[in-house]
């Protein structure tokens, strides 16, 4: 290769890496992030020799070291490019050795756009890249042993022992790489008849090792070979960055830009409402901004189970943390933690501890912060929340939820959550969010009585109505459905220019120019 | 060349080195130890009782023997060494060993505290070791569980069955005959499950719900002749609790107690085992002519859930006949006593009954008040098992098939999380204060883990189990159905 072309081909994969990590930096962000939040990585011995219970340990291990510092996406994209193009220079190192310029040039500029494209989906983990880079790695080396005279002994295949067991799934490219270099090497080289030995060794050494090693790592063979797991390509998936873009914000409790994300997502669906919906409940504007989305999901009518979306378990989560129970948010945070990889998710052991430091189990909390205190990224956030070291700021929101937390003694039939809702607030009937999303649940399902019942046992009765102008349209309707006096309407009915409105609207029904109040909500959606 | 060869020598030597703290008069603090092993009793042979000190930087530890033998041990934590630490323990059966601990702080300073010791029991332990599962705690999840045995004389941990061998399954406890590691079931929860009867000589995959039985197998126990085994059928409702604090109500919709006979695949039954109210936790007597087993009315669930309260009940059961008695005694009566019983394991030598007393329900791992309780049953006396028993649950009780030591699952670390202790009773009738698992390093073991250990039980010998086997029949769903004995 000239030296011109050398520096243009080095100028090209450079600006493809630059395009590269500034995709992943700006426009990849969230999925970077949902990977660091997605897992745990301690910095002990123990946590370490973990690893050696399954095969790939060092690719999952490495993978798994690198990344927790995804926490910055600009050094996760760097990470991830910087995998990415070192797999793509050992498969052109060694498809090179295989094929003339032309055609190894176009192969490795197809196998770069599908490892691009495997890492588009957010369930590609780095240690899937770093296992392809090792196995492509020991793939390219070549070991022999110098006999009699000049005779030399191949026995790469070896390497397809020790690919399997530091980098998994990979031995197979590991073995593709010598038999491919073999059969090369032996059109070159006519002499070598034992050729097919060599080719042997390595299919049987990359089907044997996994058969062999399966029962000790407790894995069924087709696991065993496969292990960790092969990602799929895919093309960019803009709406799930959307959706753990709004997540993240909600996460960071910048609830302003989760609704400024939730508002303009292109794709608008049941994750961008709910995280509108609770980051305006927690500035006690949810009843001014429930009919402002065009889809409703205030969580309240779905339940978990064992085959709920991730998804939607940290939706629950985070509804039912925000609101005070403390027991169904702890239930869908050990449910989130089983369904991560090695059963931990930072963002949920953070909330385990912040769930039992808020219901006063402190044994507990201490154990999770102990936990948290062994990481790169959260050892600081565990100081700042343990128990006689905690800020005055935490210290004051872990008072105000205990405050609203479910603290009757009783047992539940079911995950339904107006019953929850109502038991958080027969707790503490201060507890407002818990009160917009009953009576906005009620009026979601438009059902006057029960919202009217509710009213009037959390609202009025307690002598603290609720003057939000979707509770008076509401309220107006039940009013005017039912026939009420006057006295009732006095009773219940702030006068202001909203009745008028109503009187207006009642003489045109159905008109759009209304489709900001509840009357037309209550017409026509 | 060389001066540079001697200087890595020289300081791959002294990195190597140990620091001895300076000669100095013990104090009179007791050192802050994890696990707290002061003045427990422990099994010669066991692994070693390694501890951490918190806030330590170094820690020089030296043990003597009370007849002979000493040892020592530095570093971050306590850390012996195995063979050295089995040799002593052999060497002081009966006798008491001594910890000297000084410790260096982080600004270079040591302090020698008061010496603690450990008695080495004349009772020995001289099971393989124990298994158990390992589970997130209290919630019915499919993920990672797995059922693992524990090497006792070391800190081995392998694989009986994992979830990953048999995909999108759950695995139930296992049951073992007196500990051995040939005669076992274990369940299997979700698509295709079932139970896993390895009765011996074979591994059969069994469907134990008939048309007229209430439910799967659940709870088991062996008959002593490994060929009967007494099994609760249940149909379990988990419900949570408003407050945190309880957390979860496991319960029985239908509970009903049978014996399976695993040589002509059918279960034995009795009307008076199998009626409306709720029979669950069958164990047979050492003898194998009594099941005790315990018994609530059906109350109305989950609102009266509070009175669900079971009392201790026993039936005899006749392995020629194949026939139970006919009648039930009732040993401890829930309504006397106001408090629920559960789990009953009598030891196999016949003389002591424990089982878990709790304020209400079927489930004391769910239960802060859950107790042990010991019965003696040449007398019929019970008492509580104040010398082992915490503010947590205590729970899941198993004995050793050798006599004396008995294990549990007890949350008394972090109120969340159920860990093995250890204790045994003397000729005296009293329990040894309790001992943690050991662990290579004990606090962050303990720290780092997200499961329990649950159903718990000692191993006589190594399980080796055909893992292939299992999740080939598992798959082909290669399963057999038990008909009832009529």
């Amino acid at each position: 290769m000239s030296k011109t072309k050398f520096i243009i081909i080095s100028v090209i994969c450079l600006a493809c890496c630059v395009v590269l990590a500034t995709f992943y930096a700006m426009a990849y962000p969230s999925h970077l992030l949902w990977q660091e939040q997605n897992q745990i990585f301690l910095n002990t011995p123990s946590w370490i020799a973990t690893y050696f219970a399954k095969p790939a340990w060092l690719g999952c291990l490495s993978g798994d070291w690198l990344t927790r510092f995804y926490i910055n996406p600009i050094v996760g994209a760097l990470i991830l490019t910087l995998v990415i193009a070192y797999c793509t220079a050992c498969f052109a190192i060694g498809i090179r050795r295989l094929l003339p310029a032309g055609a190894s040039l176009l192969l490795t500029v197809f196998l770069a756009i599908l490892l691009v494209a495997f890492s588009m989906s957010a369930s590609t983990t780095l240690e899937f890249y770093i296992c392809v880079a090792g196995g492509v790695s020991l793939g390219l080396l070549k070991i022999k042993i110098p006999l009699r005279k000049d005779n030399c002994l191949d026995i790469s295949p070896v390497l397809v022992i020790a690919s399997y067991w530091a980098f998994g799934f990979a031995a197979l490219i590991t073995s593709a790489f010598i038999i491919a270099f073999t059969l090369k090497r032996d059109f070159h080289n006519r002499g070598n008849k034992y050729w097919w030995l060599s080719i042997l060794c390595t299919v049987s050494l990359a089907m044997a090792t996994p058969a062999f090693f399966c029962k000790s790592y407790a894995l069924p063979y087709t696991k065993a070979i496969l292990y960790p797991g092969i990602a799929r390509p895919s093309l960019p998936n803009f709406e799930y960055e959307e959706r753990l873009a709004i997540s993240d914000s909600f996460y960071r409790k910048d609830y302003e830009k989760t609704k400024r994300l939730a508002l303009k997502a292109g794709s608008p669906n049941e994750i961008s409402a709910f995280y509108y919906y609770l980051a305006s409940a927690l500035q006690d504007s949810l009843p001014d901004n429930l009919l402002k989305y065009d889809i409703r999901n205030l969580g309240t009518l779905t339940t978990i189970g064992e085959d709920t979306p991730l998804p939607v378990i940290d939706m629950m989560n985070d509804l039912y943390y925000e609101a005070g129970d403390m027991t169904y948010a702890e239930r869908a945070a050990m449910m989130r933690n089983v369904f991560s990889p090695r059963n931990r998710n930072v963002r949920m052991i953070k909330r385990l501890a912040e769930i039992n430091l808020v219901s006063g189990d402190t044994l507990a909390a201490l154990k999770y912060l102990r936990i948290l205190d062994r990481t790169h990224a959260y050892a600081d956030w565990s100081k700042r929340h343990t128990p006689g070291n905690m800020l005055p700021e935490v210290e004051k929101d872990i008072l105000r939820r205990r405050d609203l937390s479910n603290g009757k003694d009783n047992i539940r039939l079911g995950d339904n959550c107006r019953n929850i809702l109502l038991e958080l607030l027969e707790s503490n009937p201060r507890n407002i969010l818990a009160l917009d999303y009953l009576l906005c649940t009620d009026l979601l399902l438009k059902d006057m009585d029960t919202f009217k019942m509710d009213y009037d046992k959390y609202c009025m009765e307690r002598g603290a109505p609720r003057y939000k102008k979707l509770y008076q349209e509401a309220l107006m309707i039940y009013l005017a459905g039912t026939g009420a006096s006057d006295d009732e309407w006095d009773k219940y009915i702030v006068p202001d220019q909203l009745v008028e409105s109503f009187h207006n609207y009642s003489n045109q029904r159905g008109n759009p120019a209304f489709r900001d109040s509840y009357w037309y909500y209550f017409d026509k959606q | 060349m060389k001066t540079y060869l001697y200087i890595f020598i020289f300081a791959i030597l002294a990195s190597c080195s140990k620091e001895r703290p300076p000669h100095m008069a013990p104090s009179a603090d007791s050192p802050d130890i994890f696990p707290d092993y002061t003045d427990v009793t422990i099994p010669a042979g066991i692994a070693p009782m390694n501890f951490n000190i918190s806030g330590a930087g170094q820690v020089y530890v030296k043990v003597t023997g009370g007849i002979e033998g000493e040892m020592e041990s530095f570093g971050e934590w306590a850390d012996f060494n195995e063979k050295e630490w089995h040799l002593l323990t052999e060497r002081n059966i009966g006798a008491d060993l001594t910890f000297d601990v000084s410790v260096k702080d982080k600004n270079g300073h040591w302090k020698r505290y008061a010496p603690f010791v450990m008695h080495v029991s004349d009772i020995p332990l001289k099971d393989y070791g124990i298994v158990y599962r390992k589970i997130a705690p209290g919630y019915q999840t499919f993920s990672k569980t797995g059922i693992y045995q524990r090497e006792l004389s070391s800190f081995e941990e392998t694989a009986v069955l994992e979830e990953t061998a048999v995909e999108g399954k759950c695995l139930n406890c296992h049951y073992s005959n007196r500990g051995r590691n040939d005669q076992f079931t274990l369940h299997i929860r979700g698509k295709n499950g079932g139970t896993i009867l390895n009765s011996g000589s074979n591994l059969t995959y069994l469907n134990t719900k008939t048309p007229e039985t209430a439910g799967n197998a659940t709870y088991g126990y062996w008959h002593p002749d490994g060929r009967y085994i007494a099994f609760s059928v249940n149909k379990i409702v988990q419900n949570f609790y408003l407050d945190k604090e309880h957390n979860i109500e496991p319960w029985d919709v239908v509970s009903d107690i049978v014996v399976y006979d695993s040589e002509t695949n059918r279960i034995i039954t009795s009307p008076l085992v199998a009626t409306p109210r709720c029979e669950t936790t069958p164990a047979f007597s050492p003898d194998g002519k009594k099941i005790f087993f315990c018994l609530a009315d059906s109350v109305s669930m989950p609102g009266d859930y509070r009175q669900l309260k079971y009392s201790l009940c026993s039936i005899d059961f006749d392995v020629k006949t194949e026939s139970f008695g006919t009648r039930i005694d009732t040993l401890i009566c829930a309504d006397s006593i106001g408090k629920s019983i559960s789990l009953p394991r009598p030891s196999y030598d016949g003389r002591f009954l424990m089982y878990n007393m709790t304020d209400h329900g079927t489930s004391p791992i769910h239960h802060a008040d859950a107790d042990l309780w010991i019965m003696d049953l040449s007398t019929g006396e019970s008492r509580c098992l104040t010398e082992v028993n915490s503010d947590f649950s205590d729970a899941y009780h198993n004995w050793s098939p050798g006599g004396g030591w008995f294990l549990f699952n007890s949350k008394r670390r972090d109120g969340m999380y159920g860990n093995l202790y250890f204790s045994c009773i003397g000729t005296d009738g009293k329990a040894t204060k309790p001992f943690m698992l050991p662990q290579r390093n004990p606090e962050q073991y303990y720290d780092e883990a997200l499961h329990s250990f649950n159903a718990p039980d000692f191993i006589t010998d190594k399980i080796n189990l055909d893992m292939p086997h299992i999740r080939s029949m598992v798959k082909n769903n290669e399963i057999v159905n038990v008909s009832v004995k009529k």
